[in-house]
C-alpha cells in the first residue's frame, strides 16, 4: 500500500497500520483523533482517485471529487453500519458522487443504456465469462466507449464484487431495475466489443 | 462469476493496473480533507462544551431560567413558603 510521506499522524499510523478498517473506525469514533481518519484516507485515497479519473475522465475534476467524497465519508462515518465492508461503502459513495456529478453536468445525455430513447430489446443474456475473460487492454477500450453509467454498474458488479442489493442501494433503484441495467450494460459492452474488434468474433 | 479471483477476472486485473498507474491525489487534497476533519472535530468539541451554556444564557435572556427544572421548582417552593416536600426525616436522622 502506498503511503505518501505527507502523512501527519505517524505514531498512530505505525501503531495501527495492521488494524482492520472496522477497528480504525471504532478508534476514531471513540477518540475523535483525525490521525485515525488519516489512516483510512491513506488506505483508500488512491483507489477512490483512480475510480474518479476513470469515471470523470478529468484529473482536476477527480481531485475535487476525491476531496468531496472523503469529506462525505468523514461526515457520515458514524452512520457506517458495517452491514457491508467499509471498502464497499467507500466505493458506493464514490460511484454515487460521480454519477450524480455527471448527471448534473450532462443533463441531456443518458448515463445508462436503458435511459436512451429507444433502448434495444434484449433477449439473450451475455455470459459473465465473455466480459471477465476479455483481454485487459480490450476491456479498457470497451469500458471507455460505453455510457458512463453502464461502465460504473459493470465495475460495481465485476470489479468491486458489490451485490445486486448493494448496487440497488447505491443507485437508489429496485433490485429488478439493477438486474435489467446490468443486462443492458453487458449487452452494450458486447456490441461495442464486436464493433471495434470484429476479427475477434468466435 | 464476479467473485472469481483476479487471475480469471479482467476487471480486477484492470483495477490493479489502473491503481498502480494512477497518480496519487495531490498533497493539497489530503491537506484539505484532513483540515476539514480537524476543524469539524474541533467545532464538535467546542459545541459539546459550550452549547449547553450558550442555550442557558439565551434562555435567561428571554426571561427563562438557566437553572435546571428541579432546582427551579425547589426555589419556587421556598419563595412560596412551601417547605412540605418529600424530604422526610428517617429514624436515623437522615433525610431521604
Amino acid at each position: 500500500m502506498k503511503t505518501p510521506s505527507s502523512f501527519r499522524g505517524k505514531s498512530a499510523k505505525s501503531l495501527h497500520s495492521k488494524k482492520t478498517d472496522s477497528e480504525v473506525i471504532k478508534l476514531y469514533l471513540k477518540t475523535q483523533r483525525s490521525d485515525y481518519f488519516g489512516i483510512l484516507y491513506q488506505r483508500y485515497s488512491t483507489k477512490v482517485f483512480s475510480k474518479c479519473i476513470s469515471l470523470l475522465k478529468d484529473e482536476a475534476l477527480a481531485q475535487d471529487a476525491t476531496q468531496e467524497i472523503f469529506t462525505k465519508i468523514f461526515l457520515n462515518l458514524a452512520k457506517f453500519s458495517e452491514r457491508s465492508k467499509f471498502s464497499t461503502w467507500v466505493y458506493s459513495i464514490t460511484y454515487n458522487f460521480c454519477i450524480d456529478f455527471l448527471r448534473k453536468r450532462k443533463k441531456s445525455k443518458a448515463l445508462f443504456s436503458d435511459e436512451m430513447e429507444n433502448p434495444p430489446d434484449i433477449v439473450d443474456d451475455v455470459p459473465d465469462s465473455e466480459l471477465l475473460e476479455m483481454e485487459v487492454v480490450k476491456l479498457k477500450k470497451v469500458l471507455e466507449l460505453i455510457p458512463t453509467g453502464d461502465k460504473a454498474i459493470l465495475l460495481m458488479k465485476y470489479q468491486d464484487d458489490m451485490s445486486i442489493r448493494e448496487i440497488a442501494g447505491t443507485l437508489d433503484k429496485s433490485e429488478s431495475a439493477i438486474k435489467m441495467k446490468i443486462k443492458r450494460a453487458k449487452h452494450k459492452a458486447q456490441n461495442v466489443y464486436r464493433d471495434i474488434f470484429p476479427t475477434n468474433l468466435n | 462469476m464476479a467473485s472469481a479471483d483476479s487471475n480469471n477476472n479482467s476487471f480486477k486485473k484492470l483495477a490493479e493496473i489502473e491503481t498502480n498507474q494512477a497518480p496519487q491525489p495531490s498533497p493539497q487534497t489530503e491537506k484539505n480533507v484532513m483540515g476539514t476533519a480537524r476543524n469539524v472535530g474541533f467545532i464538535g468539541n467546542v459545541l459539546e462544551l459550550y452549547l449547553s451554556k450558550a442555550l442557558g444564557m439565551l434562555s435567561a435572556l428571554f426571561g427563562g431560567s438557566d437553572i435546571p427544572a428541579e432546582q427551579s421548582e425547589n426555589i419556587e417552593d421556598l419563595r412560596d413558603g412551601n417547605f412540605d416536600n418529600d424530604n422526610t426525616i428517617e429514624p436515623g436522622g437522615r433525610a431521604n
